[in-house]
């Protein structure tokens, strides 16, 4: 049917077309003073939470996957990083005031302890990312005392 | 066809290409402000219009949304809330205090975005009016307060419980609404 061989050929072009868009890896330059961990003083296993569950799109370097290359998924994953950072971004913690690091300490807990963070989307490609039980109760207790402090 | 097929291919290639795709070399600094108020997709597409409310009538609007477990109605106090920051008198302030006001209106306008963003998770406003409730108690304290205001707090919420700001003496708790309306007490009475 030549209706169905058009088609074919249209989506071809375009899946063959849009691994053509330039995308631009998120892997920014930023002085180490300025990361939250080197702020406060974060120990080893937290760090490791944070940068397995949460540093690809809330930091300035992203780690992109063989599959991030093939587009939509690298239109989606970039959308994802931007808005990430524009929530929150881990790497440059040491330019928010006092207020907005309280506040979003305050979020982390919120969003982590209601399961919205980190996205299903996210945990279902990086089965890594999953925050256990354990790994929660040690990330709680550690932004807690610095909501205190 | 096929000479059709191609060169449609290779034209949509090329155009694909040159659109987007910029050098990230640059580090942002956000020494002054935080970059992500504002930045909402949602609320961007929105024109909020500045209103003449003062800010304080404005939270009140919003608590009280919550109080009636209204998320739709919370939600759209917030945008007036942040239609009203353009009101705050700055007159006489040092330039300390200004700094200070500046970054307490960032932070109101953020917690009011995601309050605004969420009329469909009245748990996640919830959240945000302890922050909000900080952010305009610290403002009053630079700026005044046209009414008398009580400073409530509720040791139930979260672990280590939330404050909210009424201009009511009995307690309407904006955090469990109708679940536990009179669940609080007033810790402080603001004047000035």
């Amino acid at each position: 049917m030549k209706i169905k061989k058009v088609i074919v050929s249209t989506v071809i072009v375009i899946v063959v077309g849009i691994q053509f868009i330039p995308a631009t890896d998120n892997n920014i330059e930023t002085a180490k003073e300025k990361d939250f961990s080197v702020i406060y003083d974060t120990p080893k296993n937290i760090k490791i939470t944070l940068g397995q569950s949460c540093y690809d799109c809330h930091s300035n370097s992203t780690n992109y996957p063989w599959y991030s290359k093939i587009q939509p998924i690298r239109m989606i994953m970039d959308s994802h990083v931007e808005e990430g950072k524009n929530q929150l971004n881990f790497s440059l913690f040491g330019d928010y005031s006092e207020r907005v690091r309280r506040n979003k300490i305050e979020s982390i807990i919120n969003e982590i302890e209601a399961d919205r963070m980190p996205l299903g989307s996210y945990k279902f490609m990086h089965p890594e990312a999953q925050i256990s039980s354990q790994e929660k109760t040690d990330l709680f207790k550690f932004l807690k005392q610095l909501k205190s402090k | 066809m096929k000479k059709v097929m191609y060169s449609i291919a290779i034209m949509t290639s090329v155009i694909l290409s040159s659109c987007g795709g910029e050098n990230k070399t640059e580090e942002h600094n956000h020494e002054s402000h935080d970059h992500s108020s504002g930045r909402d997709n949602e609320i961007e597409e929105t024109i909020i219009p500045s209103n003449s409310s003062s800010f304080i009538d404005a939270y009140l609007l919003v608590k009280k949304g919550l109080v009636s477990d209204d998320a739709e109605a919370t939600a759209k106090a917030s945008l007036i809330l942040i239609g009203s920051l353009g009101n705050v008198k700055r007159e006489g302030l040092s330039k300390e205090e200004e700094k200070e006001v500046n970054e307490i209106i960032e932070s109101i306008k953020e917690n009011a975005e995601h309050i605004a963003n969420n009329a469909s998770e009245i748990s996640h406003q919830r959240e945000h009016l302890v922050m909000l409730s900080r952010d305009v108690k610290d403002l009053i304290a630079i700026t005044g307060t046209d009414k008398k205001l009580y400073q409530d707090f509720c040791p139930m919420y979260k672990e280590e419980g939330a404050m909210w700001l009424s201009d009511k003496k009995e307690i309407e708790n904006p955090y469990y609404g109708a679940t536990m309306l009179n669940c609080g007490s007033i810790e402080e009475e603001i004047n000035n």
